[in-house]
């Protein structure tokens, strides 16, 4: 009788503990996620998708807007307010004083200084710092290459709960810039007792609202709630983001939420299957224009703006859109859509074949005569929207365009992203032109390559692709032993000193100057130099100083060829550019489409669609933000789950 | 010579193998044009159309370049290559800088090991007797049945059986879950749909070897002496209709440990195609070497292995 009675207390109190009697049942939430190299704030890979808002949190961080850029907007997280310089380089945040570690510890401002500074440090020595907003703190560059001390760099806790930081420069975009990872602090104690583990579930202290427990890589990823965690957020104790596999299928047997459609084919099933249609949502990737680029190659067929507008004008893209992408894409023939305070203000570039042929007439090859094969170049198993495009061009206008297939890794970095490309043909690559978060740059969405590559006349061209080699072959030039090695390098900075000041009296634009004029000046930069090499006691000291000042030369050289080679159109883009970047971001906004409409009138880079997101989601489901962003479509930011009974 | 001394001769030629095809590797990727070695390329990668000055970039590609090792001339960067590969010690990789190699592989290996000895063991525990019994009943309908199930292996691709599998096991019958890795239930699929590939080729194999065997003199022989059917077929035919089979088992085996990329995709297995795969589309070269070495590694000693338990097999066969 008494083993019964023991019996039944077990039974009794592990039913408890389960939370079957009192009715607290686990509430999960399994979804695909991209597969995860690691959990570490400050590279690329946990950038903002993972990192922040999920297990990290820091200054400031989005929450869901359906009406806004991304369709996120920017809110405070750990930021209780902020106050900024008038210069914008100083941004002193208070801290709201609730936060605390996972482990229970607060979350300070100190937490902040010792995580920017390690970041800082050359013992992170891969960090992507173009990625983060550390790269505008004062000092940042001296004290990652390790010529300054970390606590030089331009960040400090005044007290506990207040965050002082300095910029080199202004910087009117800070807080967007704090959403992305490296602006999340990581747990000091942790890091320092086994710094290459400790992100490793199990060891792992977060400050976010859901920890790690379980990391398989190519498998997936377990979260759960943080009981330490104190803000917003939903019912969901544990959060299952699975690594690739068959969405849908697993989506059907009831081990996801939610789905993403990956194909027309996928749609076309789901849309045929009566209950999954029931569940089908839709959503456009406002942030992500797929278009094409011209190459950047040396051949000055492509300086002829006529045929540039011709071939942009004969695409159907209504037709792209519906019979080639099968409906997962909207036609866009600027660079953001219409429905946002930029697109509303950007001019479409139109359908119109008649047109079209009169301007290819009018560029010299009148029904395509006259004009040579183009080369449109891929890379992958094939491309359709390619072959369409080609295909259009064609039969609306006489014009031969091949196609060439290239290698992956040639593709991307010799021919899409390159600075020039010798052997490039005169042609085109593919280009999507995304945000990778919130910052003012990103709002011209790849247009303002126009700026930095094209519109210059071939010899332009081919000697800024020559004073780039030149430049990384500073590197590794041997010599600056003697004053001799000097002596050219000193004429060559007087030429272009006076060739500075010519610049600095006929630009018209106060914010360029400005810029130009930023200390230290790239003369200030090569006398110092000079300087320091008088007094150097060895020959890599010498060589060391003679290598930099030969790169400042270099790369005062590269701007002045592209400022005095360019015409009068990318200098004016290229001035919208820097009054949309001295503005705090809502205003930016305001005076992006200007930029933004002269470069799209160079046509050197033409969109064709926007991608839409499409998913499959269990009606239960709450709170499920799209990411938009570059490296959409997926899901993030995971605190506003919801379950519903 | 004995055996001791023909392993340990086939060792010494796996070494130096392995050092020519480290370095081969190592000079071929650099020589690639878009590489991470070159440094434009680097700077493409890290966002040349940013703001970033020239110095800026400086400092990024000397910190790069400092962690892996890329600040030493070619020839010394493949000789602390290989005394790394010595130690096992491959050091962290471009697309992953959270995670040494060596870590990578040490959590991944044992995923793909078991999924591949549990597909190769499917496929020789139903190819084998499926060939054998093929053989004994020649242009029967036994015959043509079990060639037609071994055919379904070699022609289906295995992306169509895996996701045939999934459609019905998973989301029609609900009898296994659609992906994953570590309960039973979740391994079925994933082993079946690697295992028919060279379950079909050993099936065929096989058939076609004791087909062979059975028609020899010595077979005719040991009937005429009055042997019984069954013990002929074991003890003559079989061991050595068993040899072509080792060899296929031998290649296959190590192509399974390094393949089924697509197959670990699909179904969410955490094992190491997957991880040399991405290594080749992310330029990610140290995993790539890592991974060529591993693959050359696993092909030569699966080889040696092969060429032991022929001896086994084949009293006839010596090691010279």
């Amino acid at each position: 009788m008494r083993k019964g009675y023991l019996l039944m207390f077990v039974l009794v109190s592990l039913l408890l503990l389960s939370g079957v009697i009192n009715g607290q049942k686990e509430v999960v939430v399994s979804l695909p996620y991209w597969d995860t190299a690691g959990l570490t704030p400050y590279y690329w890979q946990a950038q903002h998708i993972l990192a922040q808002g999920t297990i990290f949190e820091g200054l400031y961080g989005y929450a869901p807007d359906p009406k806004g850029l991304g369709g996120v907007k920017v809110v405070p997280v750990i930021a209780q307010s902020v106050t900024v310089s008038k210069d914008y380089k100083t941004w002193t945040f208070k801290l709201r004083k609730d936060k605390k570690w996972s482990n229970g510890d607060p979350v300070t401002a100190k937490d902040f200084e010792w995580s920017f500074r390690y970041y800082s440090s050359p013992k992170i020595p891969d960090l992507p710092a173009w990625a983060g907003p550390l790269q505008f703190f004062e000092n940042f560059w001296a004290v990652k290459s390790g010529a300054l001390p970390e606590t030089e760099l331009g960040v400090k806790a005044l007290d506990d709960y207040t965050l002082q930081i300095k910029l080199s420069q202004p910087r009117y975009d800070m807080k967007e810039w704090l959403c992305v990872a490296q602006g999340v602090p990581i747990h000091r104690k942790t890091v320092e007792a086994d710094p290459a583990n400790w992100w490793k579930p199990g060891k792992i202290v977060v400050n976010g609202p859901y920890i790690p427990v379980s990391f398989t890589p190519g498998k997936e990823l377990v979260l759960v709630k943080n009981k330490n965690y104190v803000g917003e957020v939903g019912n969901v104790d544990k959060i299952i983001l699975k690594f690739g596999g068959l969405g849908l299928q697993a989506f059907q047997a009831g081990e996801l939420d939610a789905a993403m459609i990956n194909s027309v084919g996928e749609l076309k099933y789901v849309k045929a299957n009566p209950e999954l249609a029931k569940l089908l949502k839709e959503d456009v990737m406002d942030c992500f224009w797929q278009g094409y680029q011209w190459s950047r190659g040396f051949d000055p067929l492509s300086d002829n703006k006529k045929l540039r507008q011709a071939l942009a004008m004969a695409i159907d893209r209504e037709k792209l859109c519906n019979e080639v992408l099968g409906g997962r894409a909207l036609p866009l023939a600027k660079y953001w859509p219409s429905g946002n305070p930029i697109g509303d203000k950007l001019k479409d570039i139109p359908f119109d074949v008649a047109t079209a042929k009169k301007l290819l007439a009018e560029a010299g090859f009148p029904d395509g005569k006259g004009l040579k094969t183009l080369v449109f170049y891929i890379t992958g198993g094939g491309d359709p929207v390619v072959e369409f495009v080609v295909d259009q061009w064609k039969k609306n206008l006489g014009v031969n365009c091949i196609i060439e297939n290239i290698e992956s890794g040639l593709y991307w970095n010799s021919y899409v992203w390159a600075n020039y490309t010798p052997d490039a043909k005169a042609g085109f690559t593919t280009i999507g032109a995304p945000m990778n978060n919130l910052e003012i740059g990103a709002l011209f969405k790849n247009s303002d390559h126009t700026v930095w590559f094209y519109d210059y006349p071939v010899s332009v061209r081919k000697r800024i692709y020559e004073l780039y080699q030149e430049l990384d072959a500073w590197l590794r030039k041997d010599g600056g032993l003697t004053e001799a090695d000097w002596k050219p390098l000193i004429e060559k900075r007087n030429t272009l000193y006076a060739n500075f000041q010519k610049i600095l009296q006929t630009e018209p634009e106060k914010l360029w100057k400005e810029e130009l004029t930023r200390p230290p000046v790239w003369y200030e930069q090569f006398d110092e130099l000079y300087e320091k090499w008088k007094s150097a006691k060895t020959n890599a000291e010498k060589t060391s100083y003679w290598r930099s000042a030969g790169r400042v030369l270099t790369d005062q050289e590269l701007f002045q060829t592209g400022y005095f080679g360019a015409n009068k159109t990318r200098h004016e883009a290229y001035r919208w550019r820097l009054r949309a970047v001295n503005r705090p971001f809502d205003e930016a906004i305001k005076i992006v489409p200007y930029g933004l409409q002269i470069m799209q009138d160079q046509y050197f880079m033409v969109p064709l669609y926007l991608a839409k997101a499409q998913w499959v989601q269990n009606p239960k489901l709450e709170g499920l933000m799209l990411y938009k962003f570059s490296w959409g479509p997926g899901f993030f930011n995971f605190k506003y789950l919801n379950m519903k009974d | 010579m004995g055996i001791l001394k023909y392993i340990l001769r086939r060792l010494v030629t796996i070494a130096v193998s392995l050092v020519i095809i480290v370095i081969i590797t190592y000079v071929l990727m650099w020589l690639a044009p878009g590489d991470f070695f070159n440094i434009n390329a680097f700077q493409a990668s890290a966002g040349k159309v940013s703001t970033l000055t020239p110095d800026q970039l400086q400092v990024l590609i000397k910190g790069f370049e400092e962690k892996y090792g890329l600040n030493v001339p070619l020839w010394k960067q493949i000789l602390n290559y290989l005394w790394d590969a010595v130690r096992f010690k491959f050091g962290p990789s471009f697309s992953n800088p959270n995670m040494t190699i060596e870590e990578q592989i040490a959590m991944r290996f044992p995923v793909t090991f078991t999924l591949s000895i549990l597909a190769m063991l499917f496929a020789i525990l139903i190819g084998i007797p499926l060939g054998v019994i093929a053989a004994l009943r020649r242009n029967t309908w036994i015959d043509y049945t079990s060639m037609f199930i071994s055919m379904i292996g070699s022609i289906l691709p295995q992306y169509l059986i895996g996701v045939l599998m999934v459609i019905i096991f998973s989301v029609y019958l609900k009898w296994l879950p659609t992906s994953g890795w570590g309960e039973p239930k979740q391994m079925v699929m994933p082993v079946i749909t690697v295992g028919l590939g060279p379950l079909a080729i050993i099936a065929r194999f096989m058939r076609a070897s004791l087909l062979d065997i059975l028609n020899q003199d010595y077979i005719r022989t040991a009937y005429a002496k009055g042997g019984k059917e069954r013990t002929v077929i074991i003890r003559h035919a079989l061991r050595n209709a068993l040899i072509p089979i080792v060899t296929i088992i031998g290649p296959n085996l190590a192509f399974l440990l390094t393949g089924t990329v697509y197959i670990e995709n699909l179904f969410r297995v955490p094992g190491l195609g997957q991880l040399f795969v991405s290594a080749a589309a992310q330029r990610d070269y140290p995993l790539l070497v890592t991974s060529t070495f591993i693959l050359a590694l696993f092909v030569m000693v699966i080889n040696l292995l092969v060429d032991v338990i022929y001896a086994f097999l084949d009293p006839r066969i010596k090691y010279e």
